[in-house]
């Protein structure tokens, strides 16, 4: 049945479509500050007067590279594409540095290929059973979901637990600015209209990223050399692929928590490098310091978020992340109703999707391996002229997301703020990850207060589902065995578990 | 860098290309989008129906409303709310439709949050040309009382209501509850601890939440991210029960995961003819719901040209007389309320009573913030 | 010589402030909110982001002191730059702070012009961006010209072919 629907879009128009959207993907997402909700949301005004197979190939082929190519410039110029390539700088950068931008790169490639895939495999296969375990979490899941994300965040970047989290809480009382989730009331606003609707994750992540290494550079320029030189090495593809189970486990942690609404590809790939991090127990070149396994693991996890964040979406009609929520609208726009019976009612659509997404792989692995060889001879540029250009691409990327100058002089702080964390060593990953996920926790962790409040035994009501139980150990373990005066504890009762 | 510049510049001007060559024939794709999505929601009636959007395209090419002045440009529409949910449909239905009289595009911009007051706050900030169209909810008439921001109706010229969602009580599939009268009665048995999810405070599923305690059924609310969202929490059986928008709960009644128990309104549905109306189990309640509490309404700024204003007044009735617009609302279950109101003077006299009910509803219940009567809403009766 | 202070210490402390002024904050919007119910209110999560931040302070502080301890007075912060480097760091945001000034406040006249079809829009951002290109790459020693010419009017035609034209984003 599948295959006759896969046959059936198979023609030519349909694969050019795709091609053409991952082609647009590719170079929108590449753009410091552009991200790939950007990018879809830009090409998808032009998609409405289409046909919807045709718009549905386009924007698969946008969604699916877009995500890969926010790892390009994480890589090059250490400024992610969006919040889910932010795992990726942290080793990434340090690889180009050490002129191994082409490895880096073709890591990235090939995972963020692989990772696609598993996700679209498994939304083909696994979308009605996903969706129901999606249904039973609660809202004090998602709440301890994003904890634990936070939590894994503040060990992964910094030898300084404390500093991470102080970040995340940087990160929260940013994402608190603004009319509030639930009530719309104003918070923290201090009268100031333009701050009424919150503040967007892009000048921040241009801000907290790309100015703040603009000025990091600035300010280092005497002692780093103004050109970066390439490593000229030949790369087997058998050596970059060693890492194919692990990737296996990094997209399956991807695809699961790109299903859950609201957490997305940040936290997936936060997880995931986590996970990489306790189970690599000695990769060649420590964590940090341009690991492929932190690639490979960021990568794998945040392309399998595609083919998760899909899955609410087309059967509970819930966006899981930022892009989704735009393909929604182009879904309604073409009549096509994502819900309970989309399955059953429009299966054409759905294979569409899937075909869509495959060839998007495909496509992704082509212009990957096309483009990155030589893309990567960007950090050749000397650095003088590369960062008067950047800096203009942040100017551009902070005001095109709502078309506001307030942005720009928001992005401008906040480049300011970003290069004195670096500068007393302040991870700013985490208050990225903090910023994005703030608004969810919050209206998810009253939510929980509220349901809990008219039971019977709130504590049990609240915490007595496994789900609820098994993250909440979770998120304790990872916290307890950060903080120095607990970890010996921690490390005893694990002891114990493993004796068994 | 060069070459990637070069790159980049071969791509984009592929793609200007192709969206160069698609501009070419909107029209056709237009109704060949529009065909689809009558098919998809009445598939009996497919062919029918694409007959009919046939016809009235063609006929749509020779009743063009638009004057010399007015449009000359491409319009914007503001959606003060996220993509997919109920306004957001009927914004781009609307928005889709209008275009074939207005012989202008319109963009169709989302701009939620807030129980969308940014969005409309921003269209209120807009050169008063009649340009920029909202499609706002009907938060929009309690937005002073509940201290979200200083805009009413009486802000916008409203070129028409447009429609009411009823809304459904449901239950989850495996809930003990099958008929109203058992949730009721357990509602009535254990005050305040039967859990209730709604929208958000002051929407109309709160407000639905309020008459219910007005009626002394006194249920624990919990406010949601969204309708859809409440929905899922009562399918995952995290909460009692809630009250959707039928457009948001029609593929949930057919797959069979919740049991609709009542429409909240005073007639049951046409096309949900057996689930009954809740006035037939508490007929006390009838005079809370002779009003639609979800409500849309299609407006522009205030001081908008008298031309402008007519001539999408005029668009708007063509639209509602379009058999595919008529089509749409069927498949949706809608309340047509827009037949009901045609002339300013009845329009008006809807708002106003609409406005009255509400907000003392609201504020009679400690939700709203700030009395009616600062703002010169009067209680209804007075 | 006066004994140094751990930098730990006062961001410790910098830290503390922020938290009791969000904790300050929180408590007096809510002892001014007329819906008094923590369970939904707005300002239960600042509450618990303001205490989790005290409790971090005072973690921070105390490794400060742990550390000032161990080394005893030798300093441990980040080395010390020089004045000369926050002189530039200064000098660019200067510059970037003139490239914003004048996006904000420049109005221009837009210019269109056609080539091969496509029409481009010159104004405002585009005229800045090339003199603020300019003066960055001569700031940061770039001193052929044929690079201080080419490369600023390259990247700005680059990007008003590629965002206004193509991608519509409205740019100042």
């Amino acid at each position: 049945m599948s295959e006759m629907g896969m046959l059936s879009v198979l023609d030519g128009r349909f694969v050019l479509m795709v091609l053409l959207g991952s082609v647009a993907g590719l170079f929108v997402g590449a753009i410091p500050g552009l991200s790939v909700s950007m990018a879809t949301a830009l090409l998808i005004s032009i998609t409405y007067t289409w046909e919807h197979s045709d718009a549905l190939a386009m924007i698969m082929g946008v969604y699916v590279v877009g995500v890969f190519s926010g790892a390009v410039s994480a890589i090059l110029i250490n400024i992610p594409g969006a919040p889910s390539s932010v795992v990726t700088t942290l080793d990434g950068y340090p690889m180009a540095k050490k002129g191994q931008a082409y490895k880096a790169l073709y890591t990235a490639t090939i995972y963020s290929f692989m990772g696609s895939l598993f996700g679209l495999v498994a939304l083909g296969l696994l979308a009605t059973p996903v969706s129901r375990v999606a249904l039973k979490f609660t809202k004090m899941d998602y709440f301890l979901l994003a904890l634990f994300g936070l939590a894994t965040v503040g060990s992964v970047s910094t030898k300084n637990y404390a500093k991470g989290l102080i970040s995340v809480m940087l990160g929260l009382v940013i994402s608190m600015i603004g009319l509030d989730p639930l009530m719309g009331t104003k918070r923290l606003t201090f009268g100031i209209q333009n701050l009424t609707g919150g503040i967007n994750t892009v000048p921040a992540l241009v801000g907290f990223f790309g100015f703040a290494e603009v000025l990091t550079v600035i300010y280092n320029r005497k002692q780093e050399q103004n050109v970066l030189t390439m490593e000229k090495s030949n790369i087997s593809l058998r050596e970059v692929l060693k890492h194919w189970k692990l990737s296996l486990y990094m997209s399956t942690i991807g695809m699961l928590v790109g299903a859950l609404p609201g957490a997305g590809g940040p936290v997936a790939s936060f997880i995931a490098y986590n996970e990489a991090k306790r189970l690599v127990k000695q990769p060649q070149v420590p964590f940090g310091e341009g690991a492929v396994e932190g690639i490979m693991a960021s990568e794998s996890s945040n392309n399998a978020c595609i083919g998760g964040a899909l899955i609410p979406m087309l059967t509970l009609a819930v966006p899981g992340d930022a892009v989704t929520a735009i393909i929604l609208s182009v879904f309604y726009v073409h009549g096509l109703q994502p819900g309970p019976m989309f399955l059953t009612k429009s299966p054409d659509a759905f294979y569409a999707i899937l075909a869509a997404g495959f060839i998007a792989c495909f496509a992704l692995l082509a212009l990957g391996l096309l483009v990155a060889p030589r893309i990567c001879r960007v950090i050749t540029i000397p650095k003088n002229i590369m960062i008067p250009v950047v800096t203009c691409l942040c100017v551009i990327g902070a005001f095109a997301c709502n078309n506001r100058l307030f942005d720009v002089g928001l992005m401008f702080a906040f480049g300011l703020i970003g290069f004195l964390m670096r500068r007393f060593d302040y991870p700013v990953a985490p208050l990225i990850l903090a910023m994005v996920l703030g608004k969810m926790m919050d209206s998810n962790f009253r939510q929980a207060v509220s349901l809990a409040s008219s039971a019977d035994h709130p504590f049990l009501f609240t915490f007595g589902h496994w789900t609820t139980a098994l993250l909440l150990l979770c998120t304790l373990a990872v916290i307890l065995g950060n903080i120095p005066w607990t970890r010996p504890y921690v490390e005893k009762i694990r002891g114990i578990f493993r004796r068994r | 860098m060069k070459k990637m510049i070069a790159l980049g510049m071969a791509v984009s001007m592929c793609l200007s290309m192709t969206a160069c060559s698609v501009s070419v024939a909107p029209q056709e794709t237009t109704a060949a989008a529009a065909a689809t999505t009558a098919a998809a929601e009445t598939t009996e009636k497919a062919a029918e129906a694409l007959q009919e959007t046939e016809a009235a395209t063609e006929a749509a090419g020779s009743e063009l409303v638009a004057t010399a002045d007015y449009p000359t440009k491409p319009l914007t529409m503001i959606i003060p709310y996220g993509a997919g949910g109920t306004t957001d449909i009927w914004g781009r239905k609307l928005a889709a439709m209008l275009e074939k009289y207005l012989g202008q595009s319109i963009t169709v911009t989302n701009q939620g949050g807030a129980s969308g007051s940014i969005g409309s706050q921003f269209v209120k900030e807009q050169p008063s040309d009649g340009y920029t169209l909202l499609v706002c909810a009907e938060s929009m008439g309690t937005y002073r009382t509940m201290n979200i921001c200083d805009l009413g109706y009486d802000d916008f010229t409203v070129i028409s209501p447009l429609v009411g969602d009823p809304k459904v009580l449901v239950v989850g599939k495996d809930s003990k509850y099958n008929t109203l009268e058992e949730l009721l009665d357990d509602i009535k048995a254990n005050p305040g601890k039967i859990t209730m999810s709604h929208s958000g405070p002051g929407g109309s599923g709160h407000n639905q939440g309020l008459v219910l305690g007005e009626l002394g059924y006194e249920v624990a609310m919990t406010s949601f991210d969204s309708g859809n969202d409440a929905l899922l929490g009562v399918i995952g059986g995290q909460v009692d029960f809630t009250n959707p928008n039928i457009s948001t709960l029609g593929g949930y009644i057919e797959s069979g995961d919740v049991k609709p128990l009542a429409v909240f309104a005073s007639e049951r549905m046409e096309a949900y003819p057996d689930i009954p109306a809740f006035t037939e189990t508490v007929p006390e309640s009838e005079k809370y719901l002779n009003i639609p509490y979800t409500l849309l309404s299609f407006v522009v700024n205030n001081g908008t040209p008298q031309e402008a204003v007519d001539v999408l007044k005029a668009a708007a009735q063509k639209v509602f007389a379009d058999p595919e617009w008529t089509e749409f609302v069927k498949a949706n279950a809608a309340d047509p309320v827009f037949e009901k109101y045609t002339d300013d003077a009845s329009i008006q006299a809807f708002y106003d009573n609409w406005k009255s009910i509400t907000c003392w509803l609201q504020y009679d219940n400690g939700v709203a913030e700030k009395s009616p009567e600062e703002f010169g809403i009067k209680r209804i009766g007075e | 010589m006066k004994r140094k202070i751990h930098s730990l210490i006062v961001e410790g402390i910098l830290f503390c402030g922020s938290g009791l002024a969000l904790l300050s904050y929180s408590l007096t919007s809510y002892a001014n909110a007329f819906n008094k119910n923590w369970g939904q209110s707005p300002y239960l999560f600042p509450l618990i982001v303001s205490l989790a931040m005290l409790g971090l302070s005072v973690w921070i502080i105390g490794e400060g002191i742990l550390a000032m301890k161990k080394e005893s007075g030798e300093a441990v912060a980040p080395q010390k730059g020089s004045s000369k480097q926050t002189l530039w760091v200064v000098t660019a945001l200067v510059l970037c702070l003139v490239y914003y000034g004048a996006l904000a406040v420049l109005k221009l006249p837009r210019i269109t012009v056609g080539i091969l079809g496509f029409s481009f829009l010159f104004s405002t951002f585009e005229i800045v961006t090339v003199l603020f290109l300019v003066a960055m790459m001569a700031f940061l020693g770039v001193r052929k010209w044929t690079v201080l010419v080419f490369v600023p009017l390259g990247t700005t035609l680059f990007l008003s072919i590629a965002f206004r034209t193509l991608l519509h984003v409205l740019l100042p």
